[in-house]
């Protein structure tokens, strides 16, 4: 039954791209509709797919055969629950990637966030960097007197702030509020400009001196 | 004498072709057999040499494909012991078995007896007729008695397989056709699986029909016949009408043609014809006799070798299965075998319950695979049968 449940949602998905997958998808439905409906798969196409696993793994390791014969309903039941739990998570990322921009809105890191358009306002920590982002205002006064301290910390430090505009910009509003809780937290309220490290999710807020920031960025970098 | 299994595998060349490596290890002769090139190269003759039609154009090609196939046929009527008006063309076992079962002349209270372990082409024709008021009845497989203890006045036909195609075993066809006419029933015997294995003579065995397939025993696909006594066919009824069953028609009538003819309506596979007069051929120079011998011995190293993990169907004496082996290995379902012994080495059976569901539902049994042998089939094929066999039973 696991393994035709498999075989239907991979024979379907195959069958979209090749005509010659859907006999086996219509064979892998027939299978579960039985099984679900409490009558015997006719069909044989259970004990084919787990004959052609074995068959390969007996011409590479008798032993390695045997045990996953004996072990098949497991393993392919544990196979199946990681499959749905992957599609799952995989189906989350990429909703966090269309409305989010990333598709790991907590660390920001996210290979795909290149494929979709991001605002002009918003910019994404390169991969593989452990960023900080600046959450800040337009129009803010104490944001634009950090502008200058931000910026000559980022040529002393290499470090490179994310900086996020969420006075007029809905998607990056929706990025803090992921974040709100630990801002709240050590800020005790939730305003720009804010400075939070993605690495330790410790922040900062406020208008400050570069030192100030300096030790922030060190200590949670 | 043996067989040469050298010279007569060169004649297939299939068997010389390897897959990942291996060579292949043809074991499903029950469903179709190989052919040899002397098979092929009759049919490519007909399509490169003379592809037109039989019995209606008077020119040379035409007259070419009437030589051929009156060849043919009279090269099978040598084979089955029979005339050559005695045998009918037809597609398959299947179709010659329908052609008796719509052609005869039915009433209702009229019975048909077949045996317990019958493929469903001889069943299935035969409980079609019950809309027509006809029993069917059924004897135990290879029990004369209860053969005998069914049989009575209203049993107008007796139609019983020859060879079982789930087990191998034989009912005696001789013995029941006798005690059949003393009832004065008529007799279609299933030989789909003796016609290729056993010389089969249709004087001694005396029965009134038999059906077998061409691609059975060496000949082309879509291939078959139907042995009819002289005179058993008065007053049935063609099953297929058409052009070349009749000799003359007007727009409300016609005069049809005398048997066999009548019987095989529209233009026929020609080149299935002359190549299944060619395969009879073969098998006459091989020696029937000799391949029964072979297969038997083939099958006996299989049943001895196999090991106790394996429970076969049918009787531990390979002499009563001929060439078959049908098995189920413990705890490895019969599907599994099957993909395992084609997988690991080219071994290739059938699984399932090869169109004899009515028996293994009756018996409890979900199905069984099955491996059946030919004369071309080797004592190296079967102990790579078996070391596959062993290896699949290690798994559970």
């Amino acid at each position: 039954m696991v393994l035709c449940i498999v075989a239907l949602v991979v024979f379907a998905v195959l069958s979209i791209f090749s005509a010659k997958y859907r006999p086996l998808a219509a064979e892998a439905f027939d299978c579960v509709f039985r099984k679900m409906t409490l009558r015997k798969c006719e069909t044989g196409l259970d004990q084919r797919i787990k004959g052609e696993i074995i068959g390969k793994l007996m011409m590479h390791n008798e032993k390695a055969a045997g045990f996953v014969f004996k072990h098949f309903e497991s393993i392919s039941f544990a196979f199946t629950v990681l499959f749905f739990a992957s599609m799952i998570y995989s189906g989350y990322s990429l909703y966090n990637l269309f409305t989010l921009g990333t598709c790991d809105p907590s660390s920001g890191n996210c290979v795909l966030s290149s494929l979709v358009n991001v605002t002009k306002n918003t910019t994404l920590p390169p991969c593989g960097l452990q960023g900080f982002i600046e959450f800040y205002g337009a129009e803010c006064p104490h944001c634009l007197k950090m502008a200058p301290i931000v910026a000559k910390l980022e040529n002393e430090t290499g470090v490179n702030f994310t900086k996020l505009e969420v006075w007029h910009n809905e998607s990056n509003v929706a990025i803090m509020q992921l974040h709100a809780a630990d801002i709240e937290r050590d800020c005790k309220f939730l305003g720009v400009p804010a400075f939070i490290s993605l690495k330790t999710n410790k922040s900062v807020c406020g208008e400050m001196s570069a030192d100030a920031l300096k030790q922030f960025i060190l200590q949670n970098g | 004498m043996g067989i040469d299994s050298d010279k007569v595998r060169a004649d297939f060349p299939i068997l010389g072709k390897t897959i990942n490596g291996k060579p292949i290890v043809y074991f499903d002769n029950a469903c179709q057999s190989l052919r040899p090139k002397q098979v092929v190269d009759k049919i490519d003759q007909y399509y490169l040499e003379f592809p037109a039609c039989g019995g209606r154009s008077g020119h040379s090609l035409g007259r070419k494909v009437d030589e051929e196939v009156k060849k043919s046929r009279k090269t099978l009527a040598k084979f089955f012991n029979a005339k050559e008006n005695e045998i009918i063309f037809t597609k398959n076992t299947t179709e010659s078995i329908n052609l008796i079962a719509y052609g005869m002349q039915w009433k209702v209270g009229d019975c048909v007896l077949i045996s317990d372990k019958e493929h469903n082409s001889n069943l299935i024709p035969w409980q079609q007729l019950r809309e027509k008021g006809v029993r069917l009845l059924r004897f135990r497989f290879g029990d004369i008695e209860d053969f005998e203890s069914k049989l009575d006045k209203s049993v107008k036909l007796v139609s019983f397989v020859h060879t079982s195609n789930a087990d191998g075993t034989t009912q005696p066809a001789e013995k029941i056709a006798k005690i059949a006419h003393g009832n004065k029933s008529i007799v279609l015997l299933d030989a789909a699986q003796s016609a290729p294995h056993k010389q089969l003579d249709m004087r001694k065995l005396g029965v009134d029909f038999m059906a077998c397939s061409g691609h059975k025993m060496l000949g082309p696909s879509g291939t078959g016949l139907l042995y009819a006594k002289e005179g058993s066919m008065e007053g049935m009824r063609p099953f297929m009408t058409g052009g070349e069953t009749v000799i003359d028609s007007t727009y409300d009538s016609a005069t049809f043609e005398k048997v066999p003819n009548r019987y095989e309506a529209g233009l026929q596979h020609y080149a299935g014809i002359i190549g299944f007069g060619g395969a009879v051929e073969y098998l006459e120079k091989v020696g029937m006799k000799s391949i029964s011998e072979h297969e038997t011995k083939l099958n006996s190293i299989i049943t001895n070798e196999i090991g106790s993990d394996v429970q076969l169907l049918g009787p531990m004496d390979a002499n009563e299965r001929g060439g078959m082996f049908s098995f189920n290995v413990k705890g490895v379902n019969y599907h599994e075998v099957a993909v395992l012994l084609d997988k690991t080495a080219n071994v290739m059976i059938r699984s399932g319950m090869h169109c004899v569901h009515s028996w293994f539902h009756a018996n409890g049994l979900d199905g069984s695979a099955r491996a059946s042998l030919y004369f071309y089939n080797t004592e190296e094929e079967c102990n790579v049968f078996v070391d596959s066999i062993r290896k699949i039973a290690k798994l559970k």
